[in-house]
């Protein structure tokens, strides 16, 4: 079964990359995790309507951006927390520079999270995935204008929180 | 339309002041202008900040659970379907399969997988013997030997299919198609599999498939007794009634023309 051992192996190199979107729409790393595992399930149960020849990554991340709107109607509070600091903890040198580097890192984080969600899913897909206006529409349903002014939105949220830089 | 856009309206993008109608023509523009688009992230440090506050993530360990979850993907799927078609096989009733299942298993297990002989066999085959159905990328078929018995003998005759059993070809019908479609079964010793398919592309398609159990050695097949998931799929697909044996014989001389 060679196909499903490359299937396999494609999810699992997906894993890292599946984490950032899902941290990104969730907000903390627990139910970035939670969504990713929800995914994984998702993935597998419906591998069969994976069309060969078409791209298995933004399959995947549609997957994982379906579960996060289903599992949000499902209203629990969320409590934004940055664990990704924490977790990140003296991974490589530990100059002034990157101390400072990783507290600017973790600020944008907590702007990101602090974005209205249908903001921060096209941030999520535009910016963080690198779909396209067009891709980005598509996998959300809404026009391609929508797309353009969440985002730009979004952006100018963020840059207002950051002191406009 | 102006197509040109220059630093200034990307400017204004970036900050959320761009004009909606100026703004859908760009997002139109960037869908097919690289140059635009490398343009527009040169100006946006904004983008690049973001990619790298997020990216951390994907330097961090991923939980044992998560990765297991994913490893055991293609393994437990067909495991899943292995015990299903196990369940379906210890009922007396049989249990329907639609093609769309069997899309999904032969989507999923790949080329060459086979569903049930009589023998139980599930698993990759480099071909079909021994096998009823087999899954291909159009779906569930029947297999060589069953789809030239279906082509040729009209209802209730039979013919020994080796490593199977004894076909019997039950009533034959239109479905609301207009596709031929005939109902059969295979009986082994104990168990029988009763299946109905339709004839397109020049394939035998598997609408439903049942399993039974025969009672003392007895085999009937009259249309009355078969699985009650083929009955049922019968019932669902007929268009009119059976076809008489005048009809069934031009329906089949018409497919081997």
């Amino acid at each position: 079964m060679t196909d499903n051992e490359s299937r396999d192996r494609q999810l699992i190199a997906l894993l890292p990359r599946l984490r950032r979107f899902a941290r990104a729409l969730t907000g903390n790393m627990a139910d970035a995790d939670d969504l990713v595992q929800a995914v994984i399930e998702k993935a597998i149960g419906n591998m069969h309507m994976w069309q060969d020849g078409t791209h298995f990554d933004r399959w995947v991340i549609t997957i994982a951006k379906n579960c996060w709107i289903d599992n949000r109607r499902s209203a629990r509070v969320r409590m934004p927390h940055d664990d990704v600091s924490e977790r990140l903890d003296l991974i490589g040198d530990d100059g002034r520079e990157t101390v400072e580097k990783r507290a600017e890192q973790a600020e944008l984080r907590r702007a990101v999270d602090g974005l209205a969600d249908e903001q921060r899913a096209v941030v999520a897909l535009v910016i963080i995935e690198g779909f396209s206006y067009r891709e980005t529409a598509d996998a959300l349903g809404i026009p391609l204008g929508t797309v353009m002014s969440r985002l730009a939105r979004a952006r100018a949220t963020l840059m207002t929180q950051l002191g406009g830089n | 339309m102006a197509r040109h856009f220059s630093d200034a309206e990307l400017s204004a993008f970036l900050r959320g002041e761009l004009d909606e109608v100026r703004m859908e023509e760009l997002a139109m523009a960037l869908e097919t202008d690289g140059a635009l688009a490398e343009r527009l992230e040169r100006l946006d440090l904004l983008t690049v900040q973001i990619r790298e506050a997020f990216d951390p993530v994907m330097a961090m360990t991923v939980p044992k659970r998560l990765s297991e979850a994913a490893s055991r993907a293609s393994e437990r799927f067909a495991a899943d379907n292995v015990v299903s078609l196990a369940d379906a096989r210890t009922k007396r009733e049989g249990m329907r399969y639609r093609w769309t299942e069997y899309a999904a298993i032969a989507a999923s297990l790949a080329l060459g997988v086979v569903i049930g002989g009589q023998s139980g066999v599930f698993g990759p085959a480099s071909d079909d013997s021994g096998a009823i159905i087999v899954g291909s990328p159009d779906g569930a078929t029947v297999a060589s030997p069953v789809a030239a018995f279906l082509a040729s003998q009209g209802g209730g005759e039979t013919q020994q299919i080796a490593g199977l059993g004894l076909a019997r070809a039950s009533i034959s019908f239109r479905d609301s198609e207009s596709r031929l479609c005939r109902q059969f079964s295979i009986e082994a010793a104990a168990r029988a599999t009763d299946g109905v398919a339709c004839f397109a592309n020049g394939k035998w398609a598997v609408a439903a498939i049942g399993t039974r159990a025969i009672e003392g050695g007895e085999i009937r097949t009259a249309n009355g007794e078969a699985s009650a998931a083929v009955l049922t799929a019968v019932d669902e697909m007929i268009e009119g009634e059976p076809l008489d044996a005048e009809a069934e014989k031009a329906a089949l001389g018409a497919l081997a023309r």
